[in-house]
């Protein structure tokens, strides 16, 4: 009797164990992930909990919020471990291009995290960049725009202004479209400013940096083959004399029909180390980016977009020598490339700098972070004080002197201090404990400074940008690999909820990875406005989802951290 | 051998019984970090699309594929060699994990000596207040400070202060350990690494103005939501030696009621308070994590945090056993202190 008791309550607790484990899931998991760092400010949360919640409006799915520090994040995106992800994208150099190659191209995608691959959009993406014929660049874009709304690697949500609130005795401030320039500012009975910021590098190695504060700070300690304008896109001679033409026989071809591209670097370049910057230099350097293919770089931009191949051929004809001649042989004809060298991928380095992988930017408490920029970066605190000294020894000081700044840099030293977030950054700016607060305000705070800037004597300038935001998906991994489960989130996600209730206003929605007007010819189309609407259609994205190939989760495998109800 | 009950035999044997309590606390952590449903490697690759070869190297990498009883005393041979490994985050990768603690830590302890300053000033000062007034207003006062102040969020309460001391009347700077600008204020020379210690040292006390002017809102923000369990304890205890026996004498012979406040019942009272003072310690700690966010203060909570975001599994371990340690610590000093105020304890 008692052992009949006891094989029925065993029973019993084996029935209720696996109808309780083995029931169906109430509904399948994703994980969304963010910076949780301030890279994009502190409005990152509010946007990933409204994204949750139009996909969650589908009942299909559940999502799961994920976060995590911005060199983690950028590591964890190249290396496919992240499925779904917020992203946003400032550009490399100025041209529409710079808004589908790292975006469609194969090699492109990988630093995206998104991983997409269609060669039917590879040979778009290399006729679009291998011609300057606009119409024939307009027919590209268009059929690139709309493939990206069919497949949807990425949907595009809004693009942000750029904003930087400053004493109103600097001068010398831009928000160039493409690089920020402290050289050039002033704050006249000061040899230095203090700046405050939320945003944290990942490295200065111009071989792995692929963000925006790693690369603002390598603009200021390295300086490129070309430069750019302090105001504007227009490229200008930086470590070479001239920025190669047609007319300057700068852009030829060579003896195998192949496009050259010939830079004469200035002579008497020094690192400021001391180490000697020759035509060597700059040929290993592109050559270490390339062969160290560091993850989540912008290596495929010299390799891929700017036609340089794998083993790429450059030659220096007169080494030894002056040794100051580079003459770049491409696999295909560029439009891009004189950009693409302005861009800090292509920064030289020194010949001690790491060959087999990144170079740490501290070693034993010591900087090695060795430019020939009009700063050097003389002081570093990870996660908190970054400190930028005058290059005493800077090769080009009247590099602007046409443009009225006769002398750059014109400060001695830059300390960027990291604030945790929006409101220590808003109360540092406020209260004068820094000069300059750069990179990210929210939305609220930014409209208080703006109240009080005249009492405060503050600036603010805030400016157009071609800064875009997204959403990215790895199509590598399930549930994503379903393009009906992208195109189900296209038709969930509401564009105007988040500029309205994230970012009162200081946003613009966003159809297509392609922002509109800022290029010269403009090769935008709202490709995603006119597939999925300007409004969520949830019963279109729920109709999709319920037709996806998905398998039924169970509760016992939800708890396990490896994400498997979809398959 | 020490003589029972002298202050150096209850000095080593609190010592001696404190590496049990240590040994008991590390085996929890041990437990928690380890052995609890969902190891760390899983926890922290959780939502993360990895192969399940690449989370077994991660954790074969840090000894997670052992059995527990292979881990355990690998553990404990790490902790006490004072071995935690290398950071494995982004931000500190490759960095030995002791090395980046002992950088944080003085800012920490900085802070928290800060705290507990405050703390005990505005908890014991209040708790008097209180207690030699019950039931008067400045009592009913008191009680409601102690009830409010301790639930108050600390971050909120760091936001508050920082509107009105560093905005609205500037009076102190808002965030940072020291001034934004190391070229007009250059920071002191690292000795001991608490910025105010240093100034001293290097004999600056324009420098040790700017620490301390720093550490005010930081520290009241801490030590004001902690000083509402002193204000009711010291209220309390107040209230109970007040109404004793050797109280009601003193009043018999005349004694007036200041002096006995003062001199008999306040000081009977903070026996007890330097007992919850080590324990407070362990609050101040916790706390100063959130406050050391609010005010981008550079110390070990802003490295856990840090540490948690990078999924710095090293870094973090290292850092819970090292505030382990310290409470530790803090417990034996203030055991030995309660030895030296109140010679009954020793026997």
């Amino acid at each position: 009797m008692i052992l009949a008791i006891v094989v029925i309550v065993i029973l019993a607790i084996g029935v209720g164990a696996a109808v309780v484990l083995l029931r169906p899931a109430a509904t399948p998991t994703i994980t969304l992930w963010y910076n949780s760092t301030g890279h994009y400010g502190d409005t990152e949360p509010a946007v990933a909990q409204l994204v949750k919640a139009q996909i969650e409006a589908t009942g299909k799915v559940t999502v799961n919020l994920q976060s995590e520090d911005w060199a983690s994040y950028r590591a964890d995106l190249a290396k496919g471990n992240l499925p779904m992800f917020l992203l946003g994208w400032y550009p490399d150099y100025f041209d529409t291009d710079d808004y589908i190659s790292p975006f469609y191209s194969t090699s492109g995608a990988q630093s995206q995290g998104s991983f997409y691959s269609n060669a039917t959009v590879d040979k778009w993406v290399t006729n679009e960049s291998t011609t300057v014929d606009t119409t024939i660049r307009n027919s590209y874009f268009q059929k690139l725009q709309n493939q990206s709304a069919t497949d949807v690697p990425y949907i595009p949500l809004w693009m942000t202004n750029a904003h930087v609130v400053y004493d109103s005795d600097i001068s010398g401030v831009f928000l160039h479209p493409v690089v920020f320039k402290y050289f050039i500012m002033n704050k006249p009975g000061f040899d230095h400013i203090t700046v405050g910021t939320t945003d944290s590098p990942t490295s200065f190695d111009p071989a792995l940096a692929y963000d925006y504060f790693s690369g603002e700070i390598i603009n200021q300690v390295f300086d490129t083959l070309l430069v750019y304008s302090p105001t504007n896109g227009t490229l200008l001679p930086g470590l070479v004399t001239q920025v190669p033409s047609v007319t300057n026989g700068g852009i030829g071809t060579d003896a195998n029909g192949n496009q050259t591209y010939t830079f004469d670097l200035r002579p008497g370049l020094k690192f400021t180390d001391g180490s000697s910057l020759n035509a060597t230099t700059v040929k290993n350097a592109i050559q270490r980016v390339i062969r160290l293919n560091l993850a989540g770089s912008a290596e495929f931009l010299l390799e891929q977009v700017a036609q340089l191949g794998r083993t790429p051929t450059i030659d220096t004809p007169n080494c030894p020598g002056p040794c100051t001649r580079i003459v770049f042989h491409l696999n295909q004809p560029v439009g891009l490339f004189n950009e693409i060298m302005s861009f800090s991928v292509a920064a030289p380095v020194p010949w001690w700098y790491n060959q087999t992988g990144a170079q740490q930017d501290l070693v034993n408490n010591v900087v090695k972070v060795t430019g020939e920029g009009p700063y050097q970066l003389t002081s570093l605190t990870p996660n908190q004080q970054y400190v930028l000294t005058k290059n005493s020894g800077y090769y080009n000081p009247g590099l602007y002197a046409s443009f009225g700044i006769p002398t750059i840099p014109i400060l001695n030293k830059i300390i960027i201090n990291r604030y945790s977030d929006s409101s220590s950054l808003k109360l540092a700016i406020q209260t004068h404990q820094i000069n300059m607060a750069y990179r990210t305000l929210n939305p609220t705070d930014l409209s208080s400074l703006q109240g009080s800037a005249a009492s405060l004597n503050l600036r603010v300038d805030i400016g157009t940008s071609p800064q875009i935001r997204f959403l990215v998906f790895n199509v590598k991994t399930v549930p994503f690999n379903d393009p009906n489960v992208r195109r189900a989130i296209a038709y969930a996600v509401d564009r105007n909820s988040i500029v309205t209730n994230v970012f009162h206003g200081f946003a613009v929605t966003l159809y297509s990875m392609v922002p509109p007007g800022f290029f010269g010819p403009d090769y935008s189309k709202p490709v995603f406005q006119t597939i999925y609407g300007s409004l969520p259609d949830i019963a279109k994205a729920t109709s999709l989802l319920s037709n996806a190939k998905l398998a039924i989760g169970f509760y016992l495998f939800q708890a396990n951290e490896i994400e498997r109800p979809w398959t | 051998m020490p003589k029972q009950g002298s202050l150096l035999a209850y000095t080593v044997s609190r010592l001696i019984l404190a590496l049990p309590t240590l040994l008991i606390l590390l085996t929890v952590l041990f437990l928690v970090l380890r052995i609890l449903p969902g190891d760390p490697v899983s926890a922290l690759e959780a939502g993360r699309h990895r192969s399940i070869r690449d989370i077994a190297a991660d954790k074969a990498r840090l000894g997670l594929d052992q059995p527990w009883w292979i881990q355990y005393p690998v553990y404990l041979g790490q902790v006490f060699s004072g071995n935690f490994g290398v950071s494995l985050g982004s931000l500190y990768l490759g960095q030995p994990v002791l090395g980046v603690i002992a950088q944080k830590l003085p800012a920490t302890i900085e802070l928290a000596i800060g705290g507990m300053i405050v703390a005990t000033i505005m908890g014991v000062g209040t708790g008097v207040l209180g207690g030699a007034n019950r039931d008067k207003l400045p009592d009913v006062i008191v009680r409601l400070y102690g009830g409010i102040i301790w639930v108050i969020p600390v971050f909120w309460l760091g936001l508050m202060l920082q509107l009105v001391f560093a905005v609205g009347l500037h009076w102190f700077p808002p965030n940072l350990r020291y001034a934004a600008d190391p070229v007009i204020y250059a920071p002191p020379t690292h000795i001991t690494g608490l910025y105010t210690l240093d100034s001293l040292l290097e004999g600056s006390l324009d420098k040790f103005a700017i620490s301390i002017d720093h550490l005010f809102l930081p520290s009241l923000t801490l030590g004001l939501v902690v000083s509402g369990f002193f204000t009711r304890t010291v209220r309390a205890n107040l209230l109970r030696t007040i109404n004793s026996d050797y109280v009601e004498a003193a009043r018999a012979r005349g004694v007036p009621e200041r002096f006995i406040v003062l001199r008999y019942a306040f000081r009977n009272a903070l026996i007890p308070i330097v007992t919850i003072l080590g324990l407070q310690f362990a609050i101040l700690f916790a706390g100063a994590v959130l406050t050391e966010k609010t005010f981008s203060w550079d110390g070990m909570g802003t490295l856990l945090l840090n540490s948690i975001d990078s999924r710095d599994y090293a870094m973090i371990q290292g850092t819970v056993v090292v505030y382990a340690f310290i409470i530790v610590i803090i417990s034996v000093i203030i055991d030995v202190i309660n030895g030296l105020i109140d010679p009954r304890v020793r026997y």
